[in-house]
């Protein structure tokens, strides 16, 4: 066996333990609670503005959210076991919250989709046939009040829903963090400020999924985007993403003007096993650039024409999902890099393309909520539309209509 | 409220997941779990039920009483038989032997424990195997010979009457 | 009383059924209830099969059927560093004895050299399995020595507070366990070890540690460790007697455990320790 260890190790401590997989878990966990706070944005706070995406970024907060799980369970030594997290949860484990977090979440989410949609699902189960009216029929529960009374009821819950909800996606998010910063055997992870990097963090990269989401449904739809969310959706990224940097870049600030004894192993690991993901992508890469380009469109909105906001957008957003990738991969497989006795490095860490954990396996379960995406608005429109009670088609998804 | 039915069906569809789950678990707990503890306390027997290997150096006097003699005079009493020797699960079962005591007569099977270190205490008796070889006029080539400490230490007492 | 509900009586040798299939979790609840108060005593009837009876008696240790209850017991370990040769016989037991999968290890010996007190010379080659091989000439420290190294035991063990299905806990004897057929290999508790005393069974799929022999000790024979080593360097003993050598030391004499400042209330106490020592 070749081992490569610089310094003391644990005999123990000689391989990075969690993998890829355990990068992807709070990514895509992550990219929930910041879709979800982007629609609470409208549903809650009321910013008209984002009504295009509140539909969008509720769904796609749903997609990621059944996905979540997949990555935790590649990862379980014994995935068939994986329910014992729900049978007999250890309260006292960050983990065995994730069971009670998951599934309530789950369900204020379905609701609240489920309230949304309702009136379309009526109207398309009314103009359906056979099967596809039997759909129809069983997700509208086979109430058919369209009624003005039952849809301000429905608005109500929706509202209340979504301030449920907001409380819940950041739980559900800062407890991934709490997983880390509560680990007080890895003086890396070990901070009260990781909960709030990795809910900064989700917020910005979900705001950044809906962005590339919304311009891709857009362009599939022929619709147009709609410059004032655009504009909304850069301000809220732009924000986010300097918090985010800001409290990431403070924790190992701190960590150094402390001179702290995790200094001594994790400054050089910074500087140099993870130069190039940190300095390189999380910093310099995935922080700057996007910064100044979102902050270009905040502040000189009058000089933009839409195209370009759009483009500078969808640019901004991708480099910073890949900035929060870079940021969970630091974080995870960094935090693991030196051993407990702190006086060495471990071995490496590079997944391989077609290893169980590998990294054709984490495209793979990344790609999963964009397929359910995709037949979620074969089904039901993603792209937010204003009809009123007449039972008229969509115009933005005619052929959900007229599929009858 | 005439225009709640749908809510109220969403609500009963919840409950009866929610009912089925509390149901469910119940049958999934294991029966000894939480019983002193937030575990299944029947682990504890099995972990009571793991076959023992090394048995001490009373388990190994039945049938060899003479080197447990030698032993018990010399340098080596407080050396188990089983340090050297191995377990004497793989070697008998009820009183019966099952496989051959492996002898390891190399020179390395002494060097673990005096080879001299220098992070050993210093009261304890090592040498460098090479001086010491040389010492005692033996030629230092680059090859030590396995079983040379054999050729004047017996392992059971090594500085006894039976050492050179 | 005692044979119908005692938890651990007749389990046959290595086949252990699960005793409380018999009885309704009430009565034993209530024995329980009652052992604490020392009026069920010693109901749990020790696990000793054919064969392992029969090693035991070889051994000259009690024969099948005396009792074991684990509330009467908290087990503790004593490690003196002046006295470690770091021969590493009680790596090599301790592989044998627990079937340890190679390069992983439950227990390991590290050679410590300083002459600068910041930069310590550490080493553990193969845990110490196979022994240590001689210092490069200037490379021997002015201090030097052998720390051996096993799970503590913590009594606020981070490992167990955050197991999140109840599979690794602490036995009412103070033994830090990992329950083999609930474990879902998750891998948190190996994070969460600050001495590095877990691992991930390369086969099992769980998480593995050291069990302080639980399956010797509670016949009353030392670890395999303890057994193993030949200048007495690792002890054992039981903090509920009074009248224990190891207790006693614990008790009165100056010991250290491993990262205090952690607060894990470690179970393995060490004499002779330095402070370069992590």
């Amino acid at each position: 066996m070749e081992i490569e260890v610089t310094g003391y190790s644990f005999p123990n401590d000689i391989h990075i333990l969690w993998s890829l997989m355990i990068v992807m878990y709070p990514y895509i966990t992550g990219l929930v609670a910041g879709s979800f706070v982007v629609s609470s944005l409208y549903h809650v706070f009321g910013r008209n503005e984002l009504k295009p995406i509140s539909r969008l970024s509720l769904v796609a907060s749903f997609g990621f959210l059944l996905f979540a799980t997949l990555p935790l369970l590649n990862h379980l030594g014994h995935p068939e076991r994986g329910f014992n997290i729900i049978i007999t949860p250890n309260f006292s484990s960050a983990m065995a919250a994730f069971g009670v977090f998951y599934a309530a979440y789950l369900i204020v989410v379905m609701l609240e989709i489920w309230l949304i949609y309702r009136k379309d699902i009526i109207m398309l189960a009314r103009r359906s046939r056979g099967i596809k009216r039997a759909f129809y029929a069983l997700l509208a529960l086979g109430v058919y009040d369209t009624s003005e009374e039952s849809r301000k009821l429905d608005h109500n819950i929706v509202v209340v829903l979504a301030s449920i909800g907001i409380p819940m996606a950041c739980i559900l998010h800062g407890y991934v963090g709490f997983m880390f910063g509560s680990v007080k055997a890895n003086s890396f992870w070990s901070t009260p400020l990781m909960p709030i990097i990795f809910l900064c963090s989700a917020i910005t990269s979900g705001i950044a999924m809906v962005v590339v989401l919304y311009q891709i449904l857009s362009k599939l739809n022929g619709a147009r985007i709609d410059p004032e969310c655009m504009q909304s959706l850069c301000r809220w990224l732009w924000m986010f993403a300097i918090i985010t940097v800001t409290v990431e870049l403070l924790e190992i600030i701190s960590l150094a003007y402390e001179r702290s004894e995790e200094w001594m192993v994790v400054g050089p690991l910074l500087g140099g096993k993870l130069a190039f993901s940190f300095i390189g992508i999380q910093l310099v890469f995935g922080a700057l650039i996007p910064i100044i380009l979102l902050g270009v469109v905040v502040l000189m909105k009058p000089f933009l024409t839409d195209p370009l906001r759009n483009t500078m957008a969808f640019v901004a957003s991708l480099i910073l999902l890949v900035q929060v990738l870079a940021m969970r991969w630091n974080v995870v497989i960094g935090g693991q890099m030196f051993s407990k006795s702190m006086m060495g490095f471990r071995q490496s860490y590079d997944p391989g393309l077609f290893e169980k954990e590998g990294v054709a396996v984490a495209i793979g379960i990344f790609v999963l909520p964009f397929i359910f995406l995709a037949i979620f608005n074969k089904f039901l429109p993603l792209a937010e539309e204003d009809v009123e009670g007449d039972g008229k088609a969509s115009a933005a998804e005619p052929q959900a209509a007229r599929g009858a | 409220m005439e225009h709640s039915k749908h809510i109220w069906r969403a609500a009963l569809i919840l409950l009866f997941g929610v009912v089925g789950f509390i149901v469910v678990r119940q049958f999934l707990i294991p029966k000894s779990f939480g019983i002193a503890g937030h575990y299944r306390f029947d682990a504890l027997a099995e972990f009571m039920a793991q076959p023992v290997k090394h048995g001490g150096r009373e388990s190994c006097r039945k049938c060899h009483e003479p080197p447990y003699e030698t032993t018990s005079k010399g340098k080596h009493a407080r050396v188990s038989c089983e340090v050297c020797h191995g377990p004497v699960g793989d070697h008998a079962s009820k009183e019966a032997k099952i496989a051959v005591m492996p002898k390891n007569p190399s020179y390395k099977l002494c060097a673990y424990c005096h080879q001299k270190l220098a992070a050993r205490p210093k009261g304890f008796k090592q040498v460098s195997f090479r001086k010491h070889l040389e010492e005692q006029g033996f030629a230092s080539d680059s090859k030590i010979p396995e079983k040379i400490c054999l050729k004047c230490h017996e392992p059971h007492d090594p500085t006894g009457a039976a050492g050179n | 009383m005692e044979d119908k509900s005692a938890p651990f009586n007749s389990v046959p040798g290595m086949d252990v059924p699960s005793a409380s299939s018999e009885e309704p979790a009430m009565t034993r609840r209530e024995c329980l209830k009652r052992s604490a108060q020392g009026a069920c005593g010693a109901i749990f009837v020790l696990a000793c099969g054919e064969e392992l009876g029969a090693l035991a008696q070889m051994a000259g240790t009690p024969p099948e059927g005396e009792k074991y209850d684990p509330f009467k017991h908290e087990w503790v370990y004593l490690i003196d560093i002046s006295k470690c040769i770091g021969c590493g016989s009680c790596v090599r037991a301790c592989e044998r004895e627990n079937n340890v999968p190679p390069h992983y290890f439950r227990t390991w010996v590290e050679r410590y050299r300083i002459t600068d007190s910041e930069h310590p010379l550490v080493d553990s080659p193969n845990g110490g399995r196979d022994g240590f091989g001689p210092e490069k000439h200037g490379e021997e420290g002015r201090k030097a020595f052998f720390v051996p190294k096993i799970c503590n035991h913590c009594k606020f063990s981070p490992c167990t507070q955050l197991c999140p299905v109840g599979a690794s806990f602490r036995s009412p004897d103070g033994v830090m366990l990992v329950d083999e057929e609930r474990c879902i290999g998750c891998g948190y508790c190996v994070q969460a070890c600050p001495y590095g005393s877990r691992f991930i069974h390369p086969v099992k799929h769980v998480a593995s540690k050291c069990t302080f022999c639980y399956h010797r000790v509670t016949k009353g024979l030392p670890t395999a460790c303890v057994a193993a080593c030949p200048v007495g360097a690792r002890r054992f003993g039981d903090a509920k007697d009074p009248d224990d050598e190891v207790s006693q030391i614990v008790a009165t004499q100056p010991t250290h455990v491993l990262k205090p400042e952690l607060l894990t209330g470690p179970h393995c106490r060490y004499l002779g320790m330095s402070m370069e020592v992590r």
